[in-house]
């Protein structure tokens, strides 16, 4: 389990994130929304480890982040990132090979070539294998990315304690299929008891999709539980300063949501 | 296998361009280590003094066995006097500084990073003029201390101050803007070339005699002293290139994703800035300021077997001996007996791919 307590983040004196605690369980999957600037990306970066919270603790299975090895965690977890500065011509192939090239992985090399193989697969990017990163558009590269991080995690899936993946705005360039693919995607390595943390601006995937949605507001925890707990008609045109209607549609009864009028104060303006 | 991936109108075809790139890789290994060795034999035999390619067999024997022939021995003489060890540090300089620059654009994530362009060579030029101009004065103390290393450890040290400060400004925006490194590195660049020249002004005439080498950059001189001083820097850095491949590559994408990648890159980033300000630091001591070769080897071989440091950098190591050692036989024969600057020479055939590299790319991108 992945567990953030009291979390902040202050960068250069502005604090992007106050008091933040929420936890990611093996299974199931986390949905982080909220507007911009809400402090989304904060939490990712706290909670990969990549940048150490200034106040509280983030743990993995009991064991504070910064205590493991970079290369430790790099095993237990992949993520799939907003965009890469990627700007040499590896081919989509070698990228997503990079996601095996984590040192003691468990994956021998005559597997590797059908690990890749597979997550090109799965990402759907077998058909774009040969061709140079540079030269596809922002969503196929996205694509490339998810194919990368499902590699990292198809290493030793017998070793013991939390996986983990985590995606930042995956949908952002993507058609509305590949979309779908992609949380479908993340939905089955949580099937396989992988504890999935997604940051999400569409709040019906997220409704879709999530087990737990937390909602982000000013470096806030605005809240966090269910999509039917928290995507509520108040409580989303409060954080997303927009009149908002939530409703269910059926059979499955999963909450959606329409935005209906901008409400943002005249300074945005 | 996953069954939602058919799309409709999509042919799932296994692309094997990979398997030709590593054949690729391969077959570039081996013809530049071909290549490698044939310029170095023809290395031995060009020069103004002694030995032709028909006397080389019979130099190299006496070097090796000894002999009673006069002629015989005066070649041997030119052999390991002079060419052998010029020989061997034009391949040390051409690899360390071709690797280098491949080490140094892998880090930047920016094609056009080179030790010479962003000013790391000016300022272990600087650096270096210094403990040449000092040598009687302020500075005696360090030579008397370190002796044949004082230059190259002189330049080490310029070499590391100046990628340090490079590597400060380019981080302070977070990410590393192309146009900010390379006009850094031109300021740098000029900072360096005004001390330099400032201490070129207050020189005599036997250090000014020095100090022009390490402005233009030549292989005449070679001694076995800078050899010695070249050597271990380059042998440190040719040993540690395995195991920065997969920094590299992972460094390439960006370095958040190079952490998520179980990379430590802070323990990367300062080994690959000293490891690179090491050997352009001892490449300037014995040789002076070559440029271009950083930019264009690495270059051509990305080309051929793509960005994988796995190959790119035993390749570009490779590469850049055999163009380094070109040169220089150029160098030596075009103005025979007399002899260019191999700095000269570079630039000319180095400056007009970088000038393709930024109408390609583009500065920003």
């Amino acid at each position: 389990m992945l567990e953030a307590r009291g979390v902040s983040v202050e960068i250069n004196g502005v604090k992007l994130l106050r008091n933040v605690s929420l936890k990611v369980v093996p299974g199931e999957v986390l949905v982080v929304a909220g507007p911009n600037g809400a402090g989304k990306s904060t939490l990712l970066r706290a909670i990969t480890g990549e940048r150490p919270p200034t106040e509280g603790s983030v743990t993995l299975d009991g064991v504070d982040l910064g205590d493991y090895d970079t290369a430790d965690l790099a095993r237990r977890r992949a993520v799939v990132p907003q965009s890469s500065q990627l700007k040499f011509a590896f081919t989509v192939r070698e990228v997503v090979g990079l996601g095996i090239a984590v040192p003691g992985f468990g994956i021998s090399d005559d597997r590797t070539p059908h690990v890749v193989a597979d997550a090109m697969m799965r990402a759907d990017i077998a058909h774009l294998g040969g061709r140079s990163y540079t030269t596809l558009s922002g969503g196929e590269r996205q694509r490339v990315h998810l194919a990368r991080a499902l590699c990292q995690l198809a290493g030793d899936r017998q070793r013991s304690g939390t996986r983990f993946l985590m995606l930042d705005e995956p949908t952002a360039s993507l058609d509305l299929a590949h979309q779908l693919l992609i949380l479908e995607e993340a939905r089955k390595e949580a099937e396989r008891g992988v504890a999935v943390f997604v940051v999400l601006h569409d709040l019906n995937l997220a409704a879709r999709f999530g087990d737990c949605i937390a909602l982000l507001s000013g470096g806030r925890l605005a809240a966090f539980g269910t999509p039917m707990d928290v995507l509520h008609d108040e409580l989303l045109s409060d954080v997303f300063s927009c009149d908002v209607r939530a409703g269910t549609l059926p059979p499955a009864r999963s909450p959606f949501v329409l935005p209906q009028a901008c409400q943002l104060p005249k300074s945005y303006a | 296998m996953s069954e939602t991936t058919s799309w409709p109108g999509k042919a799932v075809t296994s692309a094997p361009v990979p398997e030709e790139r590593i054949a690729a890789g391969r077959r570039l290994l081996l013809l530049s280590g071909c290549a490698l060795a044939l310029v170095t034999f023809v290395s031995l035999a060009v020069g103004p003094t002694g030995i032709s390619i028909d006397d080389l067999p019979l130099a190299i024997s006496a070097a090796i066995w000894g002999s009673d022939d006069i002629e015989a021995l005066r070649d041997r003489l030119v052999l390991l006097e002079l060419r052998l060890p010029r020989t061997l540090i034009g391949a040390f300089v051409g690899a360390a500084l071709a690797v280098s620059g491949a080490m140094m654009q892998g880090m930047f994530r920016n094609p056009l990073a080179d030790p010479g362009l962003i000013g790391v060579s000016a300022g272990a030029a600087l650096f270096a003029v210094a403990t040449i101009g000092f040598s009687d004065g302020l500075l005696s103390w360090w030579h008397a201390l370190l002796g044949i290393y004082a230059l190259p450890i002189a330049a080490f040290i310029g070499g590391v101050v100046t990628t340090a400060l490079l590597v400060g400004i380019a981080n302070r925006s977070g990410q590393v803007a192309t146009a900010t490194l390379l006009l850094a590195g031109i300021a740098f660049g000029a900072l360096a070339g005004a001390a330099t020249g400032l201490i070129a002004y207050m020189s005599d005439d036997q250090q000014l005699r020095d100090l022009t080498l390490w402005t233009m950059g030549s292989l005449s001189g070679a001694t076995w002293d800078k050899v010695l001083a070249i050597a271990p820097f380059a042998v440190v850095l040719f040993v540690s290139l395995p195991y920065l491949v997969r920094s590299l590559n992972g460094l390439l994408l960006g370095e958040s994703e190079a952490f998520h990648l179980g990379i430590n890159v802070k323990r990367a980033k300062y080994l690959i800035v000293a490891l690179t300000a090491a050997a352009v630091g001892a490449s300037v001591a014995v040789a002076g300021v070559i440029g271009f070769v950083g930019i264009v080897v690495p270059h051509f071989v990305r080309l051929i077997a793509g960005p994988d440091h796995r190959v790119l950098l035993p390749a570009a190591a490779l590469v850049g001996a055999v163009v380094l050692l070109c040169a220089d036989v150029l160098a030596r024969m075009l103005v025979a007996p007399a002899e260019l600057p191999i700095g000269i020479l570079m630039a000319i055939i180095g400056a007009p791919v970088f000038l393709h590299l930024i109408l390609r790319r583009g500065v920003s991108g």
